[in-house]
């Protein structure tokens, strides 16, 4: 079970359940999908080098089953040295495997967007 | 969902052709215009309004359930809601083509969008407590405060974001 740093070269996904989190105008995912929860950090899971369906099957597996009946409307994927770039941490916090949470978000909210900001610029979006 | 704030246009008063008709009748025209202009615009203003008005209301239904991100966002509040609205009517029509949801703070989101390094993204609380950021290529903005009408430094970002 892999405890600590996530590395800059993994691939974070980030799943997305709400409509509103992206633009089907471009395809792009707004800032707000990169948030931080109620506990001031991000859930993601490293899913390095899985394909479509591989990703989709983490999620059917260890993470849909706990969205409260919301169904999987895509996923952002992000390096994580994206993340390391915007001054945030990404640490693994396991179980399920290969989950992880950025964190380090800045206590002001603005600051926090601004963040999130960052990590949306750079992230690829892909609709289930 | 999310929504546009209001029509991106001002409103207009069709534009009067001659097609042959005499100078008296083009001049009877143009008082018609010049009459019903004004009167026009407001209706169109208020019409839009109205628009807004429901969309706003609209957000309080879709954003009701606590997690209704799949996550664990908040449900968005009434009195965000309608500070939200009375911001967003107080918009010139420049700025009105903000994309309007909520965010898992509870927040009404108005996002102004052109490109992933060209956007500002606005969160209007309960109390008219705001926090917006900006990106525009390599400048970040950020700011935060309450909203009493349109902040200055706020719209000015915003144009800021949406100038190439």
């Amino acid at each position: 079970m892999p405890t600590g740093p996530v590395s800059a070269l993994e691939t974070l996904t980030r799943f997305i359940y709400e409509d509103s989190y992206f633009r089907r105008s471009d395809g792009t995912v707004k800032p707000k999908a990169f948030y931080p929860d109620s506990d001031g950090n991000c859930s993601v899971m490293v899913t390095t080098s899985l394909d479509h369906d591989a990703t989709k099957g983490v999620a059917a597996q260890h993470v849909i089953p706990h969205r409260n009946g919301k169904n999987l409307q895509g996923y952002a994927n992000v390096q994580c040295l994206h993340a390391l770039n915007a001054e945030l941490r990404v640490e693994f916090a396991e179980p399920p495997p290969n989950h992880a949470q950025v964190c380090g978000y800045p206590p002001d909210r603005e600051q926090t967007m601004s963040r999130a900001q960052l990590l949306a610029k750079e992230a690829v979006f892909r609709r289930a | 969902m999310s929504y546009a704030v209001a029509d991106a246009l001002p409103p207009s008063v069709p534009v009067n052709t001659r097609r042959g008709a005499s100078d008296e009748s083009v001049r009877l025209d143009q008082a018609y215009v010049d009459a019903l202009g004004p009167i026009l615009s407001i209706v169109e203003l208020r019409s839009r309004i109205e628009r807004a008005r429901a969309q706003f209301i609209a957000l309080l239904g879709e954003y009701a359930s606590p997690g209704w991100d799949g996550y664990d966002a908040m449900p968005v509040s009434a009195d965000a809601v309608d500070r939200a609205f009375h911001f967003a009517v107080s918009l010139s029509p420049a700025l009105s083509s903000a994309d309007v949801s909520a965010n898992a703070y509870g927040d009404v989101e108005f996002e102004w969008y052109v490109r992933p390094d060209k956007i500002l993204t606005l969160s209007i609380g309960p109390g008219g407590r705001f926090f917006y950021a900006g990106l525009n290529g390599i400048d970040r903005y950020t700011g935060s405060g309450y909203i009493a009408g349109p902040p200055p430094r706020l719209l000015r970002d915003v144009r800021d974001v949406l100038s190439e």
